[in-house]
């Protein structure tokens, strides 16, 4: 009877859920057992049927579809494998033996050759397979779940190497797919870092998280500015979307961890702004008008006003300074971009005033950073007069600064810190430097045509690579303000996002007798007599021992003097640095290398006035243009090589992509 | 399913049951794990996975389909591995009572509520149980299929089956009384 009920139930089952029958027909056919029949047949219409109902999506479906016949692709292009080994063993065994042989290699250090010389592979490598499989079964063999997120993230590591080699050889068709591995990587890592239990653990997953997108993203960026000129343009996307990837994860990181809505830790968001404008422009007057931060907490993943009110600064003023902008306390924790909304800027080039346009009417910066509890993270928003304004044609600017992070606080401003405090809310409370503006008469350039031109270009700025001469940490001297700038030639390498001016290699401080000081400034050489410079007004006795051989100082440059003040006034430098060099050239020359820009749009004329310029988010901090300097300087600095005030030596803002612009 | 075909054909013949099969799948999983996005990742796995492993499928063991829901029983069963050691994991029985894992938007509150409280039902009744209702409605088997799924006579399917609808029923009317109530 029970078996009959269960048969019939059967029946009914397959006539109402496949054969579309209504209940009332299989009652019908079995009265018999319409008591029991009925309620089971009402649970199964009622409920059970719901689950052929879901509705599964076509999307993913089709999604899959794509896997599958990617699938059977590399199965149908890989060759049939039949070995010795499947002739002796067959199959089964033969996959332990080699799974036997990949094991034993990695856990005794990389003793298969294939498995070594896999790890450079690329995509399109033969090898390339090999590679991605060692990798999974590595993660595969790893127990806790932090050490598979940690591995997860060397590999990701490796993805951003795979896509700057790829960049780099000009193969972008394969980029996409290195990304979305690149993701999948992300993904993966913290996946397994949500399996873990330790909040702890979590918590520094999400920093190991950070440094590594941090250190990825700057090497990529290294890379991709160096990239064949074709693809510079997809080198930019690359940046933008890796950054995103890595941004995402991050996000995803955050949301994982336990909200601390309840208690906000703080840290300190300060933004600066820095470096010379052209060097024949009166004045550059920038508004800031508003700037915002983006937090990746999860849910309370929101914008955060920055500036509250709109901030007018003249870059002239703030030239060889860095200008601070705004200091704000934020929600400590992971920031994702951070944007900077520029209403308003002009140029003053002798007595008239140019508009500077923007791209965009805002820069900024996407790039994930960190604001540690109780501390305080740098933004620059680096106009380098040099290659932040373009001239694109007859009086046409655009305004083009980069922005740079300091995850921890650089050197440069923890030596300020020491300095006089330095609240300077407004352009015209720009702490006072001993070498302010160089005045127009002191050097060659101001005394040559004001308004640059598209053809004009004999006067080449040349930024030089002298980076080990770094200026020192100061002893603050009582009557100076210390005046450290890392502008033109700080940054010729490129600058991790957490490393702070990483070519500031201090030289050691020089003893001092008590009624000495040190003191650094910056600014042009006005007048070299021998060993004693004119610089900013200030005569200086600048030892031969302290100038760099073959390096040949004249009128125009720009360096930067540390030395030490005498108690009788007068200074003995011990270090000079050449930010700037003048460069004589007979012809125009193309000079500007291309990179990546966002919101620039590069111009399609060949001189170098003309040329595109580094973008906010891509960060050109590793700009090639500064390696020939010491050739030039070694070649050309003759006494023919100085510059005369000549129209034909007339100084137009060359927009020579600097190191730090 | 003929005992001679070659690899290439059983490929061949995995991609045309993905085009027919691939809901039955992903509703066979969601029926099992209660998240329908997860389960339509996990579908593709599936079907995935099965072409990779092709070369071990054999005329003489289960049909193709059947062999399929075997492959998603494995990836299910992994995949509840995984997640129960993840900290905010939850059970089986508490992932098929979370009527809002199904997430999807655009599905209306009722029928999410509904779906909620049959997978709080389907947690009340034996594991075995539950998968001959989760092949017979989820994946759509017949009687005879699921049997050969789980390695079981038809008749005791058959019985497992009348025995799990009518656990279901009661579990199913307790909850709307306790509901109402």
């Amino acid at each position: 009877m029970t078996q009959e009920f269960d048969k019939i139930l059967d029946e009914c089952i397959d006539r109402i859920a496949f054969k579309g029958e209504s209940v009332q027909h299989c009652l019908d056919l079995y009265p018999g057992f319409r008591a029991e029949l009925e309620p089971a047949l009402a649970t199964i219409t009622d409920w059970l049927m719901q689950y052929r109902q879901v509705p599964v999506s076509a999307a993913a479906k089709s999604r899959g579809w794509q896997q599958l016949q990617q699938a059977k692709r590399e199965l149908e292009t890989t060759p049939p494998q039949t070995s010795w080994l499947d002739v002796l063993f067959g199959s089964k065994l033969r996959v332990a033996a080699m799974a036997g042989a990949l094991i034993l290699a990695i856990v005794f250090g990389g003793g298969s050759g294939i498995i070594t010389a896999s790890n450079t592979a690329i995509p399109g490598d033969t090898l390339y397979g090999v590679k991605r499989s060692a990798e999974n079964l590595r993660v595969a063999f790893e127990f806790s779940p932090a050490e598979k997120a940690e591995l997860e993230l060397v590999y990701a590591d490796r993805r951003v190497e795979e896509i700057s080699s790829l960049v780099s050889s000009g193969s972008t068709e394969q980029v996409a797919a290195v990304q979305e591995d690149l993701r999948k990587n992300l993904q993966r890592a913290v996946s397994f870092a949500e399996s873990v239990e330790d909040e702890a653990v979590a918590i520094a997953f999400k920093e190991k998280l950070e440094v590594r997108a941090s250190t990825s993203l700057t090497k990529l960026q290294a890379t991709l500015l160096e990239a064949p000129e074709v693809v510079q343009e997809t080198a930019s996307d690359v940046f933008i979307a890796s950054s995103e990837v890595f941004g995402g994860s991050i996000e995803a990181a955050a949301a994982q961890l336990p909200s601390q809505a309840a208690s906000t830790v703080m840290g300190t968001l300060s933004f600066w702004a820095s470096d010379p404008p052209p060097p024949d422009a009166e004045a550059v007057l920038v508004e800031v008008n508003d700037i915002q931060a983006h937090l990746a907490a999860g849910e309370r993943s929101r914008w955060i006003d920055i500036l509250d009110e709109p901030r007018v600064f003249d870059l002239l003023k703030i030239a060889d300074v860095h200008s601070f902008l705004v200091e704000q306390q934020v929600e400590a924790g992971t920031y994702t971009k951070v944007q900077f909304s520029i209403t308003n800027s002009v140029i003053v080039i002798a007595g008239v005033e140019y508009p500077v346009k923007i791209p965009g009417g805002s820069i900024s910066l996407t790039r994930p950073f960190r604001v540690a509890q109780g501390e305080t993270t740098h933004i620059f928003l680096d106009f380098d007069g040099l290659s932040s304004i373009v001239v694109t044609g007859q009086n046409e600017f655009i305004l083009n600064p980069v922005v740079r992070v300091f995850a921890q606080e650089p050197r440069v401003l923890q030596a300020r810190k020491e300095g006089p405090p330095q609240p300077t809310p407004t352009a015209t409370a720009v702490q006072p430097t001993p070498t302010a503006t160089p005045s127009p008469a002191a050097t060659p350039q101001q005394t040559s045509t004001p308004v640059p031109t598209a053809t004009a270009v004999p006067t080449r700025l040349t930024l030089n690579d002298d980076t080990p001469q770094r200026t020192p940490t100061p002893t603050p001297a009582p009557s100076v303000t210390p005046d450290i700038v890392p502008t033109a030639a700080v940054a010729s390498t490129p600058v991790p996002a957490s490393t702070p001016v990483p070519t500031a290699t201090p030289t050691p401080t020089p003893r001092l007798e008590s009624d000495e000081s040190v003191i650094h400034f910056q600014s042009q050489i006005e007048i070299i007599n021998g060993n004693r410079w004119i610089v900013a007004g200030r005569e200086i006795m600048v030892p031969a021992s302290v100038l760099r051989q073959g390096r040949t100082p004249q009128v125009g440059d720009v360096v930067r003097i540390t030395g030490i003040v005498r108690a009788n006034g007068t200074i003995m430098a011990t270090s000079v640095e050449f930010l700037i060099q003048i460069v004589i050239q007979s012809t125009p020359t193309p000079i500007a290398t291309p990179t990546p820009g966002v919101n620039a749009q590069p111009t399609p004329s060949p001189t170098a006035t003309s040329s595109p310029t580094p973008s906010s988010t891509l960060t050109p901090t590793a700009t090639p243009v500064i390696s020939p300097n010491d050739a030039n300087n070694s070649n050309q600095p003759s006494p023919t090589a100085t510059p005369s005030p000549t129209p034909t030596a007339s100084p137009t803002p060359t927009p020579v992509p600097s190191p730090n612009g | 399913m003929p005992g001679s075909r070659g690899s290439s054909e059983i490929r061949d013949a995995i991609a045309e049951l993905y085009q027919t099969q691939y809901e039955r799948v992903a509703r066979y999983i969601y029926a099992r794990i209660g998240n329908m996005h997860e389960a339509e990742d996990l579908a593709s796995e599936v079907f995935t996975r099965a072409l990779r492993s092709s070369h071990k499928y054999t005329a003489q063991g289960p049909p193709l389909e059947t062999w399929i829901i075997r492959i998603a029983h494995n990836i299910v069963v992994d995949h509840l591995r995984k997640r129960t050691r993840r900290p905010e994991s939850v059970e089986l029985d508490e992932a098929l009572r979370k009527p809002t894992s199904l997430g999807d938007p655009t599905e209306s509150a009722e029928r999410r509520d509904e779906l909620g409280t049959l997978n709080d039902a389907m947690a009340g009744i034996s594991e075995a149980q539950r998968r001959v209702l989760q092949l017979r409605f989820g994946a759509e088997m017949t009687s005879e299929q699921a049997a050969k799924a789980l390695g079981k006579k038809p008749g005791a399917v058959r019985e497992m089956q009348s025995a799990a609808i009518k656990k279901l029923r009661e579990l199913l009317k307790e909850n709307m009384d306790s509901k109402e109530a």
